[in-house]
């Protein structure tokens, strides 16, 4: 099956678009190129409205604009809107076909919009003309079923979600859905209820209560089992509710700030607070203490003529050397001789008439000497303030410093948080948190119920073994007898069938998916640490390291991108079904290295089915570009006019 | 520190005029200095603008006590006064200190200007000491002054 057009008429980003995709024989890849809000994913989303009526990749319906064309910024909004897109579909047997799907939409007069959509139209060439299908749903499930569609038509970067979570029941999902056992299982099931009733039949028709009272027992088994399944049913459920509750947690997260920032921004402003007192504290002493040690600055002149003057005075022999008035008073106050001894009432005596004698004598000379040392010591300080005047104003320089840094990280985080509330941030962490906590318990109640059903399953198994045991041993009628064998025969036929079927699938889907996963990652250092893929009986996806059985817990993201691309290649080369892949962001996480050679990968499938990428300009990069430039390509821009609220889808040519 | 007994004496004032007092506070406030701190930035802010120290009339309502002064900035005080006057004996602290007030009176009328100027006060002021360490030339590293 391929798109050969897709006609868009009032839908989102487009009002009016006619896109001709590349003709079968030409084996071009498509390529669609445009920044971020031009309508990459709506493309795809138009492709699986029409089909299927839903938007799958809308990151949440309630919250975006109607459907329609919102038309020119500054044209009013219509009452009413009616949105159509046709899809002119050719099926790998030749046969054309048309697909088209309607909506109406209706202003609700509360700001709201209520969109009614119609059911698909389907029309298939034939010689006549183009007759309407009488189940257009029907002709649809058949040509792309609704569940195989996300292993063709997805979003790559939510790939890497694949093999997050219950990736268990994904992949045993989607082997079993492109192994087609689905009627294989309805008819085991048939089968088993016809065991069950001829069992009833043997066992009523008997006169052997052994039998009997085993037919009893396999019944409550049987019923054990249901229950147990219907337990496990039922988790699988709550885990599939909870897992769409997590991606969208998780894809909201992703566009919101990791709350711990608002607790960095509430330390950073408590930082910038306290390093502001800190700052005009230090400044404040330091202009205080330049403010004390000025006046001896200013007058340190003053204060050198002053010393001159000590100078010239002991020149002129104007200061006795032992004998100044300080040196007699030191003597005086500490009770000591000039010789060295104790000072007795004598001397004391003595040194006081002498002190007051040269007082009287040259009362300049003597306060002159006393002034000397702390003229020196005034001297020492000034020599001194350039010193302190360092130290003091690194450390402002130093806190200011970092003050910048505080403010440079703080502007940052404020610029990222100034659209995000605290508590709505906080909620949705806790939201997100607590739903993958209950993931992580409901898978391992899943697994504890599993082995339960196995157990149960087995006791299931050993009860019919005796109850065919007990038939073959007990008499009966031949009729009910032979109808008992012939269906425990057909179910062991349909069962090993089944079994061998759902083998040979997912064998061969790891085979693919092995040889994807490491022609993907061959080109990065880590490729080569890998060895293979492994799909086991559990459909447990195990990726073999080098020095381990199971690396898959470790893979980077990029690393589980390119393992569900690989898983989505696998299962579109094991599936059988001609469908196209239509991939938006197919590169979105992976760098260079990788994204060279996964384009390669996926550009490759033109070989055997239509591939059309939906790319932003950064994942085409030259890298890229060459490597897609050794396949026919068609590339087409996506431009978006702001004003006129439209993209115009413009095809560059084949290149 | 070794200070003459002597070397105390009246009371020291600084008579302002109704209108300089606010900046005599302002001085204060800007630097964070006391009353007798900023009288001897008064006095060597005046001895370095070249004013003469002359006889000063008290009012007797002055804010500055001799008792608040440190030895240092009493030895500051007569090596400010001393210079101006060779005649002038070392004794005659009375003389020193009304000189020194009057220095000091002078001083605040130059830092008034100062004060008025447009930007932080204390800025300039500390480049004017920075300044005067540079022009003293002593053997120190060289600093600067973070704005």
């Amino acid at each position: 099956l391929r798109i050969d057009t897709i006609e868009i008429d009032n839908y989102r980003q487009y009002r009016h678009a006619r896109i001709q995709l590349p003709a079968r024989q030409s084996g071009q890849v498509a390529v669609f190129i445009g920044s971020n809000g031009t309508g990459k994913t709506n493309l795809l989303n138009a492709i699986t409205w029409c089909l299927h009526g839903r938007e799958f990749h809308l990151t949440s319906e309630e919250d975006a604009l109607p459907i329609f064309n919102i038309g020119p910024l500054d044209a009013p909004l219509p009452d009413t809107a009616e949105t159509v897109v046709k899809l002119r579909l050719s099926l790998s047997d030749g046969v054309q076909a048309v697909v088209t799907r309607k909506a109406v939409t209706v202003a609700r007069g509360d700001g709201g919009w209520l969109t009614s959509t119609e059911d698909p139209v389907v029309q298939v060439r034939t010689p006549e003309g183009w007759p309407e299908q009488d189940q257009p749903t029907f002709w649809i499930q058949s040509n792309m079923p609704d569940d195989i569609r996300p292993f063709f038509l997805f979003d790559g970067e939510r790939l890497d979600d694949l093999f997050r979570h219950t990736e268990t029941l994904d992949v045993r999902a989607a082997v079993l859905r492109i192994a087609q056992v689905d009627l294989l299982e309805r008819l085991q099931e048939h089968l088993q209820t016809m065991k069950d009733e001829a069992l009833k039949e043997v066992a009523a028709a008997s006169k052997h209560d052994q039998l009997k009272r085993a037919e009893a027992e396999l019944a409550t088994e049987k019923a054990r089992h249901l229950q147990q399944r219907e337990r496990l049913e039922s988790l699988r459920e709550q885990q599939k509710v909870l897992r769409e509750e997590y991606n969208r947690l998780a894809e909201r997260r992703q566009s919101a700030p990791d709350p711990e920032k608002f607790d960095r921004q509430k330390a950073l402003e408590d930082d910038l607070d306290q390093l502001t007192k800190e700052i005009y504290k230090e400044e404040q002493a330091f202009y205080s203490w330049v403010g004390q040690v000025s006046p001896f600055v200013f007058g340190f002149r003053a204060m050198e003529e002053l010393l001159a003057r000590i100078a010239k005075a002991e020149e002129d022999k104007m200061l006795p050397p032992k004998m100044q008035p300080g040196y007699l008073k030191q003597l005086l106050s500490e009770g000591v001789c000039i010789c060295g001894g104790s000072l007795d009432e004598g001397q004391r005596d003595r040194l006081e008439q002498m002190l007051r004698r040269i007082e009287e004598a040259n009362p300049e000379a003597s306060v002159l000497s006393y002034l000397e040392p702390t003229a020196l010591q005034a001297k020492a300080l000034v020599a001194n303030i350039k010193k302190e005047w360092e130290e003091k104003t690194n450390l402002i320089a130093d806190l200011r410093a970092k003050e910048g840094k505080v403010n440079e990280e703080l502007q940052e985080i404020s610029a990222i948080l100034r659209r995000h509330e605290e508590k709505e941030v906080r909620d949705l962490q806790r939201d997100h948190d607590r739903v993958n906590q209950e993931l992580q318990s409901i898978a391992s109640d899943i697994a504890l119920a599993e082995r339960d059903l196995t157990e149960q399953a087995k006791l299931v198994e050993e009860s019919e073994e005796a109850c065919s045991v007990l038939v073959r041993i007990v008499g009966c009628h031949d009729g009910t007898r032979t109808r008992f064998d012939f269906v425990v025969a057909c179910l062991k036929v349909v069962t090993r069938t089944y079994q061998g079927l759902d083998r040979e699938t997912r064998e061969r889907v790891a085979a693919a998916m092995e040889s994807y996963f490491l022609q993907l990652l061959n080109v990065i250092k880590s490729g080569t640490t890998y060895t293979g893929v492994t799909i086991d009986d559990h459909y447990r996806v195990r990726v073999v390291h080098a020095k381990s059985r199971n690396a898959t817990g470790t893979l980077s993201a990029g690393e589980r991108e390119c393992l569900a691309l690989a898983f989505s290649l696998a299962l579109g080369e094991v599936s059988g079904f001609d469908l196209p892949f239509v991939i938006d962001t197919p590169l979105g996480r992976l760098d260079e290295n990788v994204s060279e050679h996964t384009s390669l990968a996926i550009a490759s499938q033109a070989e055997h089915r239509q591939v059309v990428l939906l790319m932003q300009p950064a994942e085409y990069s030259e890298a890229v570009k060459r490597t897609l430039h050794e396949f026919p390509l068609a590339i087409y821009d996506l431009k978006f006019d702001s004003d006129e609220q439209e993209t115009k889808v413009v095809l560059r040519g084949a290149e | 520190m070794n200070v003459p007994e002597n070397l105390h004496g009246p009371l020291v004032f600084i008579d302002l005029e109704q209108s300089q007092r606010e900046y005599f506070e302002a001085l204060r406030k800007f630097l964070g200095v006391s009353n007798s701190q900023a009288f001897m930035i008064a006095a060597t802010w005046g001895y370095l603008g070249g004013q003469t120290p002359g006889d000063v009339q008290r009012s007797g309502k002055g804010w500055a006590r001799l008792e608040t002064f440190t030895p240092a900035n009493r030895l500051e005080m007569l090596a400010l006064t001393l210079g101006y006057s060779s005649g002038r004996s070392v004794e005659d602290f009375e003389g020193c200190w009304r000189a020194c007030e009057g220095l000091a009176k002078e001083g605040m009328t130059l830092l008034r200007d100062e004060l008025e100027k447009p930007g932080k006060f204390q800025q300039r002021f500390a480049a004017r000491v920075l300044e005067e360490l540079r022009r003293l030339e002593l053997p120190t590293s060289d600093v600067t002054i973070e704005s």
